[in-house]
């Protein structure tokens, strides 16, 4: 349950990367110092970077994942 | 954020998504790489220009870098590619697996562009519409090459790297060639109780003699040096 929580999460912050890089200028009239696109961008990396490591350690502690 | 540490990101991307083959990652993190295959209209700009570094730069990397690759088009092209790459010879069950390497390559290509939005500075914006659109766009506080946040990311992609292969036995190397691969995760493991390493049996017991930790060592200081070689011509930043 909570590694499907975390995939689900995974899968958003991809999303919310193609939403900020590309869906976000087109949508939103471009101001280069937006505070919200600040934030928003920097929690979706944040996000994105906490989900791959807790897979990893999920990938790791399953058995039959070691080697080639 | 620097060409390694786009390499690496999508690695782990393929790997934390359970992509079981080695062949599927490697697709699958060079298609995160893929963007910056502009570099190549630089390096020839600059055998164009008679080796004039500064008109390359004016006339082609200025023009070029980021306008073409780092788009739609791009996106969807790394997609073709990907499934066709996956996709020879296989049944029913290769064309989903082609499929999902597809898609996720596609994503890979547009997490590099997230990032260069984010880590590339303001001073490059990125196409995200072209073919479609010549709209370009940059926000002011995107980190250069040389501010501490890209440098960061570097760093503990590194170390990611170098954890994850002494534990995982793979690692991003893999994306670039698979004996290379091999042969960090051996250095890695070097001295470890991974399950892997005792497999391995004589040989490797015999590689792990007195020299390994000298050897590793070598290895690690040959990398940092590497890094630094390549930041300090950036103008290494490390102020907050």
């Amino acid at each position: 349950m909570l590694i499907a929580a975390i995939r689900l999460l995974f899968a958003l912050s991809v999303l919310g990367m193609v939403w900020w890089a590309f869906l976000w200028p087109v949508v939103i009239p471009v101001e280069p110092d937006n505070r919200l696109f600040y934030i928003g961008s920097i929690t979706t990396l944040l996000l994105f970077f906490a989900c791959i490591i807790a897979l990893l350690f999920h990938r790791l502690s399953s058995p039959g994942q070691r080697g080639h | 954020m620097q060409g390694p540490s786009h390499l690496i990101v999508t690695w782990f991307a393929a790997e934390a998504a359970g992509l079981d083959s080695p062949r599927d990652r490697r697709i699958v993190a060079l298609s995160g790489l893929a963007p910056d295959i502009d570099v190549l209209a630089y390096v020839g700009g600059i055998v164009y220009f008679g080796f004039d570094k500064d008109l390359a730069f004016e006339h082609v990397w200025e023009v070029f870098h980021h306008r073409y690759t780092h788009g739609l088009g791009f996106v969807l092209l790394t997609g073709i590619v990907s499934y066709l790459l996956v996709r020879p010879g296989a049944g029913k069950e290769g064309n989903r697996r082609a499929v999902a390497v597809a898609a996720l390559s596609m994503a890979a290509s547009m997490i590099h562009v997230f990032c260069d939005v984010v880590g590339g500075g303001p001073t490059w914006p990125v196409y995200p519409l072209w073919p479609i659109s010549d709209f370009g766009w940059a926000v002011g506080w995107s980190w250069t090459l040389a501010d501490w946040p890209n440098n960061l990311i570097l760093f503990s992609c590194l170390a990611g790297m170098m954890v994850y292969g002494r534990l995982s036995g793979r690692s991003p190397l893999e994306a670039i060639n698979y004996d290379l691969d091999r042969w960090f995760v051996k250095v890695a493991q070097q001295g470890s109780d991974t399950p892997g390493l005792q497999a391995g049996g004589v040989e490797r017991q015999a590689i792990a003699g007195s020299g390994s930790t000298r050897l590793r060592i070598i290895i690690y200081l040959a990398v940092a040096l590497l890094i630094l070689a390549v930041l300090i011509p950036l103008g290494l930043n490390l102020s907050w």
